[in-house]
């Protein structure tokens, strides 16, 4: 056996050859006895090759990792809601998102607004509106007794004394 | 699960406005006044018999601030003003108070003399507080009208 037929034992093994040759060589193989061994020592080594070689996978990319994650979540989103508009379905998910920020935040904003102290809401001032154009008025408030004293009185009039001489929270 | 989470965050926060809104609208409301027409004066009696001398705070209240010393109670009322609403009181023959309860601690008096209109007044009125409207009148005499929670 030459080396040209270790070389057909060897394409035959591999699969390479076709047709006449592959015949001529499988012939050759089932008659000669050497032809016959190497035939079957090549099998085998292609065989423990082709069981022993490792499984290598390309290599992901980060953004076909993060792709995945996103068709994840959006597969699950369809689970949830098999109905409804898509346009619905992307406000509902922004509302779920956002949802408990907003309430909360209104709860805390009406609660202050209700049951804040009367110094953190906006002062009204006193209005006094003279219908006649006769009286005249001087308020008067002492935050300490929690009072407010309008006095009114006629600015025509001559009037002796001052009716209020003294300041309220003294 | 972070849905489940979400949902009943919802729920409480809307719970909690609604208390809320309920809280405010309960104290909005039911504005429960009393509302005292005095009579003030440096005599030792009122002239008109029928009046009493007031309780000794409100004494001490008004003679820390007006000149006169003898304060009587010529009228008192009671007054229940709901919600943005307006109430009219009757504290003697020629005088009279219309109370309309505003946004806030606010309220709105206009005081009435003789049927007419004398004065409109905006006025903070906190649960604690008191609202004194005063007026002189003839013979060195003087009117008050006492506005408070009751």
């Amino acid at each position: 056996m030459n080396l040209k037929q270790q070389l057909e034992i060897q394409a035959l093994v591999d699969g390479e050859l076709a047709g006449t040759d592959a015949a001529r060589v499988r012939m050759l193989v089932d008659q000669d006895r050497d032809s016959h061994e190497l035939f079957e020592e090549l099998s085998l080594v292609k065989g423990a090759l082709i069981d022993g070689e490792p499984a290598l996978a390309m290599p992901e990319p980060p953004d076909f990792y993060f792709s995945q994650i996103r068709r994840r979540i959006e597969a699950e989103e369809r689970t949830e809601s098999p109905t409804g508009a898509s346009g619905s379905r992307t406000l509902w998910t922004w509302l779920r998102g956002h949802l408990g920020t907003v309430a909360g935040t209104a709860v805390v904003v009406a609660a202050i607004g209700l049951f804040a102290p009367a110094y953190l809401r906006p002062y009204v001032p006193g209005e006094l509106t003279d219908s006649e154009g006769e009286l005249s008025a001087m308020t008067y408030r002492s935050e300490k007794d929690s009072l407010t004293i309008v006095y009114l009185f006629d600015s025509s009039s001559t009037v002796e004394e001052e009716p209020v001489p003294e300041p309220l929270d003294k | 699960m972070r849905s489940a989470f979400y949902r009943r965050l919802a729920t409480l926060a809307l719970t909690g406005l609604f208390v809320a809104f309920s809280a405010g609208n309960a104290l909005a409301s039911d504005l429960k006044l009393e509302v005292r027409l005095i009579w003030g004066t440096n005599d030792e009696k009122s002239p008109n018999p029928d009046h009493k001398p007031v309780d000794a705070r409100t004494t001490g209240m008004l003679s820390k601030a007006f000149k006169w010393k003898k304060y009587f109670l010529v009228n008192s009322e009671k007054v229940d003003v709901a919600s943005r609403a307006t109430k009219k009181v009757r504290l003697s023959e020629h005088s009279e108070v219309e109370i309309r309860e505003l946004e806030g601690d606010n309220i709105e008096i206009h005081v009435y003399g003789k049927g007419k209109l004398v004065r409109k007044i905006k006025e903070p009125l906190s649960k604690d507080g008191t609202v004194v409207i005063a007026g002189e009148d003839k013979n060195d005499c003087a009117w008050f009208i006492i506005i408070k929670n009751r």
